[in-house]
């Protein structure tokens, strides 16, 4: 595990570093893009470039955005695909309930068919 | 300098009211998110712009920031080190690549097309960036590069540009762009952290 994370490292490091400052090409970006969602360690090399680097985008200069923008933000918001953050942690909550009541059959059934087992009590 | 009085709030005080905010954000509150974007919609748009030109498609990314920002108040962690503005600042200068990028799939721009980056607005970038901590020790890591690497970065950095596209503008071969901001960058990460 370690060994192949010290081979592999720098190369995804290297790639996370170029999506960041955005310079591969359109369909190389993509391909390296999608990469983000199961691949925890090459996101997180992402996030941490793109940190890094945030500094210079700080620079811009502001500019003044139209004055229908937010309330278009707004409408969208309320748009039954952006769940509000406290939903999710209910559900997050309610799947925690679940999994919980799931682990406490499992341990029932288990201790039932413990003499069957190898466990160490 | 009487400047001085006009300057906005300094960017301590503006992101520990910024951390406040998304953790209201996190919690559900829309309103939280209006504050924040009162804040920093035009900050925000500005780095947008810088990648994108002005136009609905820069204000269409802008508003993708913020759904995002939402979505996501709960991911940014205060205790981490990170300032808010930065981890806001990072999110949409990605999408307004991401934008740009999907619009070069499409075919629908030229690839040659290169964000200007007038003189006046590099004098205040180097300003501008010695102003916050963060800024302040990427610009000492970036003047300490090879003048060829820091360029280069810089240059992809603020007009959003390709390998290819760098090369194009400053006139050398691909695979000798390639190789200064691959070093720049390692060697980037290396000052960063010392």
């Amino acid at each position: 595990m370690t060994l192949r994370r010290s081979l592999a490292a720098p190369l995804s490091e290297l790639l996370a570093a170029e999506l960041a400052l955005g310079v591969l090409k359109p369909a190389s970006h993509f391909t390296a893009k999608s990469r983000l969602a199961d691949d925890a360690d090459f996101a997180a090399a992402y996030e941490h470039w793109s940190l890094r680097l945030a500094p210079l985008a700080l620079v811009a200069r502001p500019t003044t955005p139209s004055r229908d923008l937010w309330p278009n933000i707004r409408r969208r918001l309320m748009a039954p695909i952006y769940p509000k953050p406290l939903e999710r942690w209910f559900w997050r909550m309610a799947t925690l309930a679940l999994a919980a009541v799931a682990a406490g059959l499992a341990t029932a059934i288990d201790r039932q068919f413990a003499p069957l087992g190898s466990r160490f009590d | 300098m009487t400047t001085a009085t006009l300057a906005p709030a300094p960017p301590n005080r503006q992101n520990a009211h910024l951390a406040y905010a998304l953790g209201r954000v996190a919690a559900g509150d829309a309103l939280a998110l209006e504050d924040i974007y009162r804040v920093t919609a035009p900050k925000l748009l500005g780095i947008i712009q810088r990648v994108l030109g002005p136009g609905a498609d820069a204000e269409d990314v802008l508003q993708d920031v913020y759904l995002t920002v939402w979505r996501r108040a709960d991911s940014f962690d205060p205790a981490r080190a990170t300032a808010p503005m930065a981890w806001m600042a990072a999110i949409a200068r990605n999408r307004a690549i991401d934008r740009l990028r999907a619009r070069q799939l499409r075919g629908g721009e030229d690839l040659d097309v290169v964000a200007e980056l007038p003189d006046d607005q590099a004098v205040d970038a180097f300003e501008a960036l010695a102003a916050s901590e963060e800024g302040a020790r990427l610009a000492k890591c970036l003047d300490a590069l090879d003048n060829n690497r820091a360029r280069s970065i810089r240059m992809s950095y603020f007009g959003g540009l390709t390998y290819e596209a760098v090369a194009r503008e400053i006139n050398q071969p691909l695979g000798t762009v390639k190789s200064w901001i691959r070093r720049g960058l390692a060697e980037l990460r290396a000052c960063l952290e010392s």
